[in-house]
């Protein structure tokens, strides 16, 4: 909050900071209020959220739309220790589960299954042929934008080359 | 029940120590501990809590009168003519989630 309300609040009694884990990595997760059990203590999750680096108003927000919509994804920047979030979670009534990132995609055996040559692979997705070739080589590896894009090709080839035709050149 | 006085609560804050307008309240009361969070805004010598949650066992256990002392409370010490709360997403009682 602003500096002019901290100094009013503080006339009430001591402010401290939130206890925010220093180091970690991002993190995935998706929250479930259980069907059963007590009603959630949101102020405890809320915390939980924005220990691990979101801002307290985004974490907020998060737990509102959990209390909405019963399930909701986060993305968290610094977690410590995945297992710590899902207890802390836990604790406050609110079933979490972390997702756990699936990023390789094998170029070449997605290309076959398809059964699509380099060029007509290229073609289709608007790829290059030589980007292609050093991927299904090892030379280089697919970014995290490629890769989420390997994915959706591979989960909706079809889809994504009409998606993809259908962009209107400039 | 007995009807607090002033001198019988006292309050500490959690901050993020950012413009991000959220703020926690740990009230200690003589039934125990309440908790509350908000998106505090003034207008004026008003001071408006969005969103507010609450929890905590005590919470029960206030009752309307020393609700009353607590927002005395706060409006002594912070010197506001007005507060207002406004609460957020239900999480119990009717309608859950609205």
């Amino acid at each position: 909050m602003d500096s002019s309300l901290r100094e009013r609040f503080a006339r009430l009694g001591p402010i401290r900071a939130i206890d925010r884990v220093t180091s970690g990595s991002p993190a995935v997760f998706v929250l479930r209020l259980p069907l059963d059990g007590p009603p959630p203590r949101t102020i405890d999750a809320i915390h939980a959220l924005a220990r691990r680096g979101l801002s307290m108003l985004r974490a907020k927000r998060a737990v509102e739309s959990l209390l909405e919509k019963g399930r909701v994804f986060i993305d968290l920047p610094t977690v410590e220790d995945t297992r710590a979030v899902t207890d802390d979670l836990a604790k406050a009534g609110i079933a979490a589960a972390w997702i756990q990132p699936d990023l390789t995609v094998n170029v070449r055996e997605l290309r076959e299954r398809l059964d699509l040559t380099r060029e007509q692979f290229a073609i289709r997705y608007g790829l290059e042929v030589e980007t292609l070739r050093n991927w299904e080589t090892g030379k280089r590896e697919p970014d995290t934008t490629a890769r989420s894009y390997l994915r959706a090709i591979a989960n909706a080839p079809e889809p994504v080359e009409q998606a993809y035709a259908a962009t209107p050149v400039v | 029940m007995t009807r607090w006085k002033i001198r019988d609560i006292a309050f500490d804050f959690v901050d993020d120590m950012t413009d991000d307008p959220v703020v926690t309240v740990r009230i200690v009361t003589p039934v125990g501990q309440l908790t509350f969070l908000a998106e505090p805004v003034m207008v004026g010598t008003t001071l408006v809590l969005k969103g507010l949650h609450a929890q905590d066992s005590a919470a029960n256990a206030v009752g309307p009168a020393n609700l009353i002392v607590i927002a005395h409370a706060v409006m002594e010490g912070m010197d506001l003519d007005g507060l207002v709360i406004k609460g957020a997403v239900r999480s119990t009682g009717a309608n859950p989630g609205h």
